[in-house]
């Protein structure tokens, strides 16, 4: 699943660490979403919506 | 009447095309059409846009999942920072040594991973992250001696970190130390009790362990907290498997 996260966090200057912390995951499961080897359960994604204000289809993407 | 008619002027031209605005703007473009920011933020890169341009093509390649060439944007953005002396050139090897790793290319990440702590930019905590990282760059190349050295690196500076030691307990089974494996994968499931892959580690190790009646229960966890992940779909299949013989 594609995922706009990492521009999402540059947008505002966070690290990962900064955005693990926000969403009370571990910086690697950030790091995970972010280069695709993990897709987030539906809690979490919505989690990341609502933290970045956006649906959830913003922010992923199913691929093909 | 000179001043208001020149402030009249700046304000007809718009807002300043500053570097910054420039990379902010890049940034909205990655979010909602990404193949077009990288399009432009090539052009400003050629351009003389240096970092903040190579990090935006890295950010929009990145969003398209083109691994190999977001690693060479990051890298690129990490040696003008290192050229300027800015503070951001460790984080950006750290982002570089990640595509590398999505790309599949293990001793590209181990470069990058280890200009990032070279730089000595890096806070402990990302220190201790960049040292999982470079675990997870060895455990692909199968080098589990120095995934052991990376891991207990890592450790000792994020230990608050299920992953840390959940990495840690997979590569103790691996090596069949199946004592430290169970410390460690139950250290990782005390930090993250609702973590699927934490979960499903933790019954594959019980497993091992000869420990049928807690392997299952902890599958069942995993395949309850996420059912639709490949970790869930795993300890399901786990479950399948068991079924029907003996305890």
């Amino acid at each position: 699943m594609k995922n706009r996260l990492k521009v999402l966090r540059a947008e505002r200057d966070w690290s990962q660490g900064d955005l693990a912390d926000r969403l009370q995951v571990s910086r690697q499961s950030v790091n995970a979403i972010e280069t695709g080897r993990y897709d987030p359960s539906l809690p979490l994604a919505f989690r990341i919506a609502s933290l970045f204000a956006l649906p959830v289809e913003a922010i992923f993407e199913a691929e093909d | 009447m000179i001043s208001l008619l020149l402030a009249a002027a700046a304000q007809a031209a718009g807002p300043v095309d500053t570097p910054a605005n420039r990379y902010r703007d890049c940034l909205a473009l990655a979010r909602t059409a990404p193949a077009r920011a990288a399009g432009q933020a090539q052009a400003w890169l050629g351009s003389g846009g240096g970092m903040m341009a190579a990090q935006c093509l890295g950010l929009a390649l990145s969003t398209q999942e083109k691994w190999p060439e977001a690693a060479a944007a990051f890298e690129a953005a990490a040696k003008d920072a290192e050229a300027r002396q800015d503070r951001r050139r460790g984080d950006l090897w750290v982002e570089a040594g990640n595509a590398r790793l999505a790309a599949g290319d293990a001793a590209g990440a181990r470069r990058a991973f280890e200009a990032a702590l070279a730089s000595k930019m890096l806070i402990p905590q990302l220190e201790g992250e960049v040292e999982l990282d470079l675990a997870r760059a060895a455990v692909a190349v199968n080098d589990p001696a120095t995934a052991r050295i990376h891991v207990d690196k890592g450790l000792a500076l994020v230990p608050k970190d299920a992953f840390a030691w959940y990495l840690s307990a997979a590569l103790a089974r691996k090596q069949n130390d199946l004592a430290l494996a169970r410390d460690h994968i139950a250290k990782a499931v005390s930090l993250a009790p609702d973590d699927a892959g934490i979960l499903l580690e933790a019954g594959n190790i019980a497993g091992l362990s000869g420990e049928k009646e807690a392997a299952l229960g902890l599958y069942a966890r995993a395949a309850r907290t996420a059912p639709g992940s490949e970790a869930g779909r795993a300890a399901q299949a786990a479950i399948a498997a068991n079924a029907g013989t003996p305890r």
